[in-house]
């Protein structure tokens, strides 16, 4: 008679569908913009009343991908001839409701918590509960950028140049070196942002998988690995077999928490002291999110990707399926309400 | 480990009127110093990357052969840019930044020529911190 030992069933978080399905789901999340043209900057003879477009934005992608749909709206639409031949994208630049800078080279979605989080803590907050997402209101302006606050040209490939040193910073958390993003081809390097450009998740998977970690199918904190890669002459630079990296523990996850108004906080925390989402809060955020709180409301709660995360969802596991396309998982601290 | 310095100077240069502002911040990410710094003229406007790299606070010829765009400096043998712009870590300012990942391997060379076993662990980090400003002073003179 056989008998079965004692062993973890595998979590099903854990499955390859299930990694795939996570990745696919952030990538296909969307946060509502209402991007509204400063009406005291509209050329002359523009169409007033119309200057305003609605668009349903991946999180994954960036402000200035999207300037070109904006951009043919305002020509098609609101702009006359004389009114679009002088308009210079080069020039423009968002604002927020609260009068805040947008900063441009922020994935979309994480401009969107950040300003869900932020509201959370002023007096007027909605109440957490409230069904539809509401659009995050954008002020276009069409000319004098503040330069001394933003950074220089909202242009493409600025924008992908800072995310190609967002991914290059999480592959030297992760591993203590940036050898795999090296490593890749610069047709690849470029594929990564192709990827997000046109909107494809098999484009940008095809490639990011050789650089992110998966989570080990076993529950009971194994060392995450890459994927496997399949065997191609194109990859052989930076193919490893799978069991020299599970060896070798994931040095960190790539994470920082954004507060609401406040600073960014990025400290590099050891994937053995910190498990969890919660033990990783609690390391940094203690009195917002304390340990013993059994029989009183939560202070706080944190957004991954627009989620509110339970405090029990393993780093390695959201760093694997919830980080940005930038490879960061950004979590965004909310305040609960009173 | 090293600690986190903020430094701000401004270095009005006498005739073109430029100001730079120079911040040392520890890097969370490559756990080293790194170099943020603006350069304005005299009405306030950034210098674009062209101009920035011909003021005194680079140090001539020192750059390698690199593609110039508006937004960064890559030398023709790297994949990444040397210097690029990026949010200062605690000022969330747009500043230009030296890329450090490069530094350890720099600095970690000359600390292991020079370094003596009877040091400290503040002698060490000091003496670290030193090299890493032989390192800079390489490609930025810092001098007022």
């Amino acid at each position: 008679m056989s008998t079965y030992g004692a062993r973890h069933a595998p979590s099903a978080f854990s499955t390859p569908a299930s990694i795939a399905l996570f990745r696919r789901l952030t990538w296909e999340g969307t946060v509502p913009l209402e991007v509204r043209v400063d009406p005291k900057e509209l050329p002359a003879n523009s169409n007033r009343g119309l200057e305003c477009y609605f668009l349903q934005a991946p999180r994954v992608s960036y402000l200035p991908l999207l300037i070109p749909e904006i951009r043919s709206y305002l020509l098609d639409v609101v702009f006359d001839e004389a009114g679009g031949r002088v308009v210079k994208e080069e020039e423009w630049w968002f604002e927020r409701e609260d009068g805040g800078l947008v900063k441009w080279h922020w994935p979309i979605g994480l401009i969107y918590d950040t300003h869900a989080v932020s509201l959370s803590a002023s007096a007027s907050a909605p109440s957490s509960s409230s069904s539809a997402p509401v659009p995050l209101k954008l002020t276009l302006h069409l000319a004098s950028p503040p330069t001394d606050k933003l950074l220089l040209q909202p242009s493409a490939e600025a924008c992908k140049q800072a995310f190609m040193g967002q991914l290059k910073e999480a592959d030297f958390i992760r591993w203590g070196n940036t050898k795999r993003m090296t490593g890749l081809r610069k047709q690849d390097q470029d594929g990564l942002w192709d990827g997000i450009k046109e909107h494809d998740f098999d484009a940008y998977w095809r490639i990011a998988s050789k650089i992110t970690p998966t989570p080990a199918p076993l529950s009971g904190g194994r060392s995450p690995s890459p994927s496997p890669v399949p065997p191609s002459s194109a990859s052989m630079v930076h193919t490893r077999p799978p069991d020299r990296d599970a060896a070798s523990a994931v040095r960190s996850v790539p994470a920082r928490i954004y507060l609401p108004d406040g600073p960014v906080l990025q400290d590099l925390v050891p994937p053995g002291a910190v498990r969890t989402l919660g033990d990783f809060l609690r390391a940094h955020l203690p009195l917002l999110f304390p340990l013993d709180r059994p029989d009183r409301k939560p202070l706080a709660y944190a957004l991954v990707q627009g989620v509110r995360c339970p405090g029990d969802a393993e780093m390695a596991w959201l760093g694997a399926c919830m980080a940005g396309a930038d490879g960061w998982v950004n979590v965004c601290v909310g305040v609960e309400g009173a | 480990m090293v600690e986190e310095a903020d430094d701000a100077a401004t270095i009005p240069h006498r005739s073109d009127g430029i100001t730079s502002r120079q911040y040392i911040v520890y890097s969370p990410t490559f756990q080293v110093p790194v170099l943020y710094f603006t350069v304005h003229d005299s009405h306030g406007t950034p210098l674009c990357l062209g101009d920035l790299i011909q003021t005194s606070l680079f140090k001539p010829d020192s750059l390698p052969p690199s593609e110039i765009t508006s937004f960064g400096l890559s030398p023709e043998s790297s994949p990444f840019p040397m210097l690029s712009q990026g949010d200062h870590p605690t000022l969330g300012t747009p500043c230009w930044y030296l890329h450090p990942c490069e530094t350890p391997k720099a600095v970690g060379e000359i600390m292991a020529e020079i370094q003596r076993p009877e040091w400290t662990q503040a002698e060490y980090l000091t003496q670290w911190l030193r090299t890493w400003f032989a390192v800079l002073s390489g490609v930025v003179d810092l001098r007022p």
